[in-house]
């Protein structure tokens, strides 16, 4: 039964992640709107997979190792999502390239 | 064909591929999200092939990658404010 429930996370979290390449490229009305695609795979994509693998391991430092990377990249999306909006907002002219300094 | 296969090679033939052909956009700031989109997506890559070939070690690569990732979009995106479209520098 856990097999079961491993896979169908996993294949979930694929499928989230490939629709969400694909809808990058297919979105070609503003970089900003391209930009939000990254975010399903950081937040939902890769948890899921990390979930399900974890899932199909059971407990142990495999599943440790395996739920680390999937947190690190969970935390770690919004940062470089605000990051990266704001390095659009300023190649734009949007934003004041010299703040915050 | 196990199930993990096929969900590995659909990433790699699906988001990876998508994610390359961002990277070498015209704009620099789309190649900055095509950056981002493969990084994330080779980590999922990575997670499943580990599960395929069955060698916990393997899990080293996908971890260092979110490690360097993070750090290198960062540096990237102090790079990329003060260059022109053609991706030369403002003069």
């Amino acid at each position: 039964m856990s097999h079961e429930v491993a896979l169908a996370l996993v294949s979930l979290g694929t499928a989230v992640t490939v629709a969400s390449c694909l809808g990058a490229v297919a979105m070609r009305s503003s970089v900003y709107d391209r930009m939000h695609f990254i975010t399903p795979i950081t937040s939902l994509g890769c948890p899921l997979v990390a979930v399900g693998l974890s899932v199909e391991q059971g407990l142990g430092l495999t599943t440790a190792s395996i739920l680390l990377v999937g947190a690190l990249l969970f935390m770690a999306g919004p940062v470089l999502e605000a990051a990266v909006g704001r390095a659009i907002g300023q190649v734009e002219g949007r934003v004041d390239p010299s703040s915050p300094e | 064909m196990t199930g993990y296969e096929v969900c590995t090679a659909v990433v790699m033939a699906g988001a990876l591929p998508a994610g390359l052909l961002l990277s070498a956009a015209d704009r620099s700031v789309d190649r900055l999200v095509g950056l981002e989109l493969v990084s994330a997506a080779s980590v999922v890559a990575l997670l499943l092939l580990s599960q395929v070939t069955g060698e916990s070690y393997d899990l080293i690569v996908p971890l260092v990658l979110v490690v360097l990732s993070v750090a290198g979009t960062l540096v990237f995106t102090r790079l990329v404010v003060g260059r022109d479209e053609g991706g030369g520098h403002v003069p």
